[in-house]
């Protein structure tokens, strides 16, 4: 950039001291002088000029749409107690954040620019293993024959000793490819799922696992006893 | 609730990725007076600048992913979307709009009406930035988005060259020609208005 302006620079001292031998160069920079008053001029009043404000207004109703649309339904079996819906709030939102961070939105088309890389958002995630095909069909199948791990899971599931992945809500599609991810939940979320919960123990926080579908909505949880 | 004025781009960016609707509208309040400009610079068309502006943001939106803060700042990339946009409905519009009148006779001033009081010389001057706007409006295309850019916008010849996807070079010789045919245009504009001078 130093050397652009230095150019520069030496361009317009020649040019300057040409022009003092020179007539027509001499009408040339006068002209050129009067065009960047101009040029000034007209900088100074497009300083004030904006979108309407109805253009402000249409995307923000574009991104709440959007926003609203990546937000998870709330059909769970367990809509009963309050803490039911504490406990699915912080799943929720943790999962959420995480899909959304560590994933970009796949359906898309790109469309044809210089940057077309995804962005990868670096996110402190937990745990977050792949949960491939054939092993989980759909909830209801997965709470009445639940489904082994994966190798390197079984051996860390049996380290930790789970209990069952219990269905958030009831999802008649298969999933495809899921994505677990560790969370920790307040005990008391246990009661959300129907597992016993010691009083005295429920403020503590319990590690779980979420599964989640593609669409990043929580499937089905378990807990680490 | 208060906007995140004091936040970089990307810091909105990432806010706004977890939902954040004010990082969203200040992201937009920054950076679409730009687009906008630009946009209405390239057509001299409200209507235009207005779709133009509205489509960089949605696709800042629906394809977020294609943004990647490690190849080039935000504006670069907003700027990159608003001239596509731009060139694409110049295209469709090139047939249905007349080229802009080189000279407005109505709008002249006569140079012996010059301007003792203010409001008279802001006239004198109003009058001249919409002969450079029209002067503007009548360059080739390439020429023009030069000029947008780099005298208009203020951006260096590199970012120009960005935008623009060429050389730096190409930026410089582009932008000299459209100096020199505006420079011309302008000077003859003021001389038809006044008589000659020299
Ligand atoms: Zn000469």
């Amino acid at each position: 950039m130093a050397a652009e302006m230095a150019r520069e620079e030496v361009m317009n001292t020649a040019a300057v001291a040409h022009a003092k031998t020179c007539l027509r160069c001499a009408r040339r920079l006068a002209n050129e002088r009067m065009l960047s008053g101009i040029v000034a001029a007209a900088v100074a009043e497009d300083s004030e000029r904006v979108a309407p404000p109805e253009v402000e207004k249409r995307l923000i109703a574009a991104f709440r749409k959007q926003l609203a649309a990546s937000q998870p339904r709330r059909r769970a079996l367990w809509t009963g107690a309050a803490v039911a819906a504490i406990a699915a709030a912080v799943i929720v939102t943790a999962v959420v954040s995480l899909h959304r961070t560590a994933e970009p939105p796949k359906a898309q088309v790109k469309p044809p620019q210089a940057y077309q890389e995804p962005v990868r958002v670096p996110v402190a995630v937990p745990a977050v293993r792949e949960v491939r095909k054939p092993r989980l069909r759909t909830l209801r199948a997965s709470r009445r024959n639940p489904v082994g791990p994966s190798k390197p899971q079984a051996m860390e599931a049996d380290r930790e000793h789970m209990t069952e992945f219990i269905p958030v809500f009831y999802d008649p599609e298969p999933i495809e490819q899921g994505q677990i991810v560790r969370v920790r939940l307040p005990r008391a979320a246990l009661t959300a799922f129907g597992l016993p919960v010691n009083e005295e123990h429920a403020e503590e926080k319990i590690r779980a696992d979420v599964l989640l579908g593609e669409d990043g909505l929580a499937r089905a949880v378990r807990f680490v006893k | 609730m208060t906007e995140p004025t004091h936040l970089a781009d990307d810091d909105l960016l990432r806010r706004m990725d977890s939902g954040d609707e004010a990082a969203f509208t200040t992201l937009y309040r920054r950076r679409h007076p730009a687009v906008y400009r630009f946009a209405l610079q390239m057509s001299g068309s409200p209507s235009l600048a207005e779709e133009v502006t509205q489509e960089v943001f949605m696709t800042l939106l629906s394809h977020r992913a294609s943004y990647d803060g490690s190849k080039g700042p935000l504006a670069a990339y907003l700027y990159g979307i608003a001239r596509r946009q731009v060139w694409r409905r110049l295209a469709l519009r090139r047939r249905q709009l007349p080229i802009p009148a080189p000279e407005d006779e109505d709008a002249r001033t006569p140079e012996s009406l010059i301007a003792h009081s203010q409001v008279e010389r802001d006239l004198v001057r109003d009058e001249a930035v919409r002969g450079l706007r029209r002067a503007i409006l009548a360059l080739p295309a390439r020429y023009r988005e030069a000029v947008v850019l780099c005298d208009l916008h203020e951006l260096t010849y590199v970012d120009a060259a960005r935008v623009m996807g060429c050389a730096v070079g190409s930026v410089r010789s582009r932008l000299h020609r459209a100096r020199a045919l505006l420079s011309e245009r302008m000077a003859s504009r003021k001389s038809s208005s006044s008589g000659c001078l020299v």
